[in-house]
């Protein structure tokens, strides 16, 4: 136990009791009592006078009440406590992990507190503890709550008050995010620089300790380095046995020759060292359409020598089946584990319909006898001043996809582009230094849609633009000398981008490019659908481009609620970023039409660090190893415990009070 | 249980009718009792109690032989026939009893729950008529006490009253008292002293807490022909003030003189306060004893009924 205050309450202590003493004994207030004869009370008093050394501190049961309320007021106001662990002066930030696994109902050993729910109690505990001010000190440990999933969020900046930390910490809600720690030691940083405007050397950090409550999966942290003074605690929560086994990815495409039938293709990812098995069950518009008919079986994780523990993973097609019109896409894992969230995966297709594709100032004939070649609705050739017209009075928008073969375009209003050679203007995508010769592919997203069927193993390319990337584009092929194809995502702006002219490489020779111009087309097609887009990871937003006079648009989450949404600009609508996984719907109304129109985004966690969810015991930084500590939680709470002393001095003053008042009565 | 009073008890509490004072129930079994003396006394008239002195009865006691004037009706001229001399046959005469009752008025006996000069009214009151059944010599005296004008009335008295058709005059006499007052006892006890009439039974009633001293007061009345009984009247709060209530911080104000004590009243005052009663009432009971004074200690809770027909026909003051 310790004392914030003691002088403080001892100066009270001393300067209070002593009055009252001399009051009570002072005091003049005597109860006059008419009685037979005063003979016999003289001589008793003169006997306990004669006896008594100390007959004026005889005490009653008044004055000891008394003595006791203000006994344990002065106590109180020296403010006790209760160390329930290390009390540290300085700085301290709190890094609550709010990511997807941190949902996992194994935060203690009933099985019914989350891991967040856990750790925010095991938090709040040691902010109690680290807390070091009293009501009438100053030397509160100050406390900086962050919590981080893909992205971090300060709860509080440096605060010593208690009760905004602690506020701050209850505050912070799941997510099915991706945990990265570096946005929150950045930010812990950023609040942690000190700038001294009478200092030459810049801004100088001061360390502080970084508390972190997390199961220890973490994507970034090889990228995190801890500075010289700073000190990271890794409070570990959850059960390091946990296991899971979820989707890993999930993708929908109508075949070619059969536009009225979907398959549906789904991987499984297993991050345990044991086998698992488990059954698919595949919903069409909440229908159940498919369940495996026998369990699918997924190999254990293994050891692949340079690239780590790999999971073991499975990959399912399901038949094809009819389905005409638009359809929402659920598979389910049936089986049972930790993780809930990537049991399911939600998919939106389009319905079957023939795209409107216009092509831009061509000279390959390649480019346009495939396009020629696809099942268009049509297919418009333009040339750049035609472009250019439609551009400036929105004819653009009655195509689906726009594909730009070298067209040196002035102008890019919203819409869906596939475009080659020049780069287009558009933020994210510079071109540098002179065009780089002789270029190989060094690594292609195998998964990404556009590159289904696409091998570019053979692809050699004479001339091709450098470029730098900015956030929000996404590297397809990647060369030794740049990006080679990109994906560029600005919401109402979708480009699928070449940096090459086709006709400076042998790839209209290769079957890889007929696969990819109708991947492409078919992939910016879907996402310019009017009712449906492809899933959407939780943290990002949900971006749509609706009629210009859309309105009321309302957005209902996965657990049913509606929130109204303002958009001054309905045909750049974006909402978000979506911090739950599950079903999103958008729906607006348009004037003339009273039956509001709607769209559907499905949210999945199909991360595969969060598909680890056995606890880390140790975290490793890019240099150190940190071996985390059980958190704990549900401990002795009341540290201080002063609010527990007044409270008694305040039944004593009543005691007293009502000692007196019946003494009153009786006399 | 009563609370510690505040003062006298208010006026309208006091009884106004004889029939307050003793009721016919009790008169009814008063009518078998009769005052005892511890001694045989002369009375002024023949009664119906044997006396020590030998005069015209038919109960013999002893012989003497003749002096000059004595009446010769009592020579016994049996005893003169055969030793030719005289002699006088003394019988002893049945004389009747003084009995008188001594009330004290002052202040202080004005106060209890109930108040001990109430209770002492009727005590004396039901004596008296014990007395008055058995035709007794009955007198009543009074000290302390306040006339008509509030001031100090002194020794107040009604003396000789005999047979049970005087009883509703002791009554009147006794409802007309006013306590009030202060001291007096000694004074009084001289005054009776002085003025007996004959010998006989005396009561005083009294809490005996006369600062003066209780002593020279007694010493009047003692040995000189009265059997003398001092019942000492308490209040039951006086007896045990803790239990009735008594507590805090109090300025204690004499009834008598307006004295002040201030006292804190906790648990070791109070048994300061028991151990000084206890003492001062066992030296009166010693005084008493040493001067063949009959000591009663009265609690004013004991009903009266029990302390007449119960307490004192084992003390020997009533048959």
């Amino acid at each position: 136990m310790s004392w914030l205050t003691p002088l403080f309450g001892g100066i009270v202590l001393a300067s209070v009791i002593p009055p009252l003493v001399a009051l009570y004994f002072l005091r003049l207030r005597r109860t006059r009592r008419s009685i037979p004869s005063t003979l016999l009370w003289k001589r008793s008093v003169e006997d306990l006078r004669a006896n008594a050394p100390f007959q004026r501190l005889r005490p009653t049961l008044l004055l000891f009440l008394q003595l006791l309320f203000l006994a344990l007021l002065g106590i109180a106001l020296m403010q006790p406590r209760f160390d329930a662990g290390e009390r540290r002066d300085g700085r301290t930030v709190i890094v609550v992990d709010n990511s997807s696994s941190m949902n996992i109902l194994d935060g203690d050993d009933s099985g019914e507190t989350s891991r967040l729910e856990f750790a925010k109690a095991s938090a709040i505990e040691r902010i109690e503890a680290l807390h070091g001010g009293g009501l009438f000190s100053g030397d509160a440990a100050e406390i900086m709550v962050v919590a981080f999933n893909d992205e971090a969020e300060i709860r509080t900046p440096f605060t010593d008050s208690r009760q905004t930390a602690i506020q701050a910490v209850r505050g912070i809600e799941p997510t099915d995010g991706t945990s990265r720690l570096g946005g929150a030691l950045q930010l812990a940083r950023a609040y942690l620089t000190v700038i001294d405007p009478d200092s030459q050397t810049g801004p100088v950090a001061t360390p502080a300790a970084v508390e972190l409550w997390s199961d220890g999966r973490i994507d970034d942290l090889d990228e995190q380095v801890l500075r010289e003074g700073e000190r990271l605690e890794y409070h570990r929560v959850g059960s390091i046995e946990a296991s899971n086994i979820g989707i890993a990815s999930i993708a929908a495409q109508r075949p070619y020759d059969e536009p009225g039938r979907i398959q549906v293709f789904i991987a499984v990812e297993n991050p345990t060292d044991q086998a698992r098995t488990t059954d698919l069950q595949l919903s069409v518009n909440g229908v159940v359409r498919a369940i495996t008919p026998v369990p699918i079986e997924i190999g254990p994780e293994t050891e692949e020598p340079g690239l780590g523990r790999i999971p073991g993973r499975k990959q399912f097609a399901f038949a094809p089946f009819e389905q005409e019109r638009d359809a929402v896409i659920e598979v389910l894992l049936l089986n049972e584990d930790a993780q809930p969230t990537d049991d399911a995966a939600m998919l939106v297709v389009p319905p079957a319909r023939r795209l409107k594709v216009a092509l831009v100032d061509t000279e390959s004939f390649v480019l346009r006898s495939i396009l020629e070649g696809m099942a268009l609705e049509s297919l418009d050739l333009l040339t750049l001043d035609a472009y250019e017209t439609l551009a400036a009075s929105g004819g653009l928008d009655d195509y689906d996809v726009v594909v730009l073969d070298d067209a040196a375009v002035e102008t890019l209003p919203p819409g869906r582009y596939l475009s080659f050679g020049r780069t287009p203007p558009i933020e994210g995508l510079t071109e540098f230094g002179d065009p780089a010769e002789g270029i190989v592919v060094r690594r292609s997203a195998e998964d990404h849609p556009v590159l289904r069927y696409v091998n570019l193993d053979e692809l050699f390319v004479s001339s091709m633009r450098k470029l730098t990337t900015g956030t929000g584009v996404e590297s397809l092929v990647e060369s030794g000398d740049g990006p080679m194809v990109v994906s560029v995502d600005r919401g109402p702006i979708q480009i699928i981008h070449a940096t090459f002219d086709p006709l400076d490489s042998n790839w209209p020779y290769l079957r890889s490019f007929v696969n990819f111009v109708p991947n492409a087309i078919e992939y910016l097609g879907g996402l310019g659908d009017a009712v449906a887009s492809a899933g959407v990871a939780p943290g990002s937003p949900l971006t749509a481009r609706l009629p210009a006079q859309a309105m009321d648009l309302r957005v209902r989450r996965p657990d049913g609620s509606d929130v109204a949404v303002e958009s001054a600009d309905p045909m750049t609508f974006a909402w978000g970023p979506v911090r739950r996984a599950g079903r999103y719907e958008l729906s607006w109304t348009e004037p003339g039409d009273d039956s509001p129109r709607r769209r559907i985004f499905a949210v999945n966690q199909l991360d595969p660090t969060e598909r680890r969810v056995a606890a880390a015991e140790s975290i490793e930084l890019s240099l150190d190893r940190i071996i985390g500590e059980a958190a704990a939680a549900g401990g002795t709470r009341w540290q201080d415990f002063w609010p527990w002393l007044l409270g008694v001095s305040l039944v004593l003053m009543m005691l007293e009070w009502w000692l007196w008042q019946r003494q009153s009565a009786a006399g | 249980m009563s609370r510690f009073p505040d003062g006298p008890p208010p006026r309208s509490s006091r009884p106004t009718k004889v029939d307050e004072l003793i009721d016919s129930r009790l008169m009814a079994r008063l009518d078998h009792l009769d005052v005892v003396s511890r001694k045989i006394f002369n009375g002024r008239v023949q009664g119906e109690r044997r006396s020590k002195r030998r005069g015209q009865s038919v109960e013999f006691a002893d012989f003497r032989p003749y002096v000059h004037g004595d009446d010769l009706r009592f020579v016994d001229w049996n005893i003169y026939g055969r030793l030719d001399r005289l002699f006088l046959k003394i019988f002893l005469e049945e004389e009747d009893l003084s009995l008188i009752v001594v009330v004290d008025g002052t202040s202080s006996m004005h106060w209890g729950d109930p108040s001990k000069f109430e209770y002492a009214r009727r005590l004396a009151m039901a004596l008296g008529y014990i007395g008055l059944v058995n035709q007794n010599r009955v007198s009543l005296a009074a000290f302390g006490g306040l006339d008509s004008e509030g001031e100090s009335a002194g020794l107040q008295r009604i003396s000789n009253l005999r047979g049970r058709r005087r009883t509703h005059e002791m009554g009147r006499w006794l409802l007309e008292l006013e306590p009030g007052g202060d001291g007096g006892f000694e004074e009084a006890m001289r005054r009776i002293a002085l003025t007996r009439q004959g010998r006989g039974v005396m009561i005083v009633l009294s809490d005996f807490l006369q600062k003066e001293g209780f002593e020279r007061g007694l010493r009047y009345v003692a040995g000189r022909g009265y059997d003398v009984y001092a019942m000492q009247v308490l209040a039951p709060q006086e007896i045990d003030p803790g239990r009735h209530g008594m507590s805090g911080d109090l300025r204690l104000v004499d009834l008598e003189d307006e004295d002040e004590a201030e006292v804190t009243v906790n648990s070791a005052v109070l048994r300061g306060y028991r151990r000084r009663l206890d003492a001062y009432c066992g030296s009166l009971r010693d005084y008493c004893i040493r001067r063949s004074i009959m000591h009663t200690l009265v609690d004013t809770s004991t009903d009266l009924d029990a302390l007449l027909l119960d307490y004192l026909r084992k003390r020997g003051l009533l048959r």
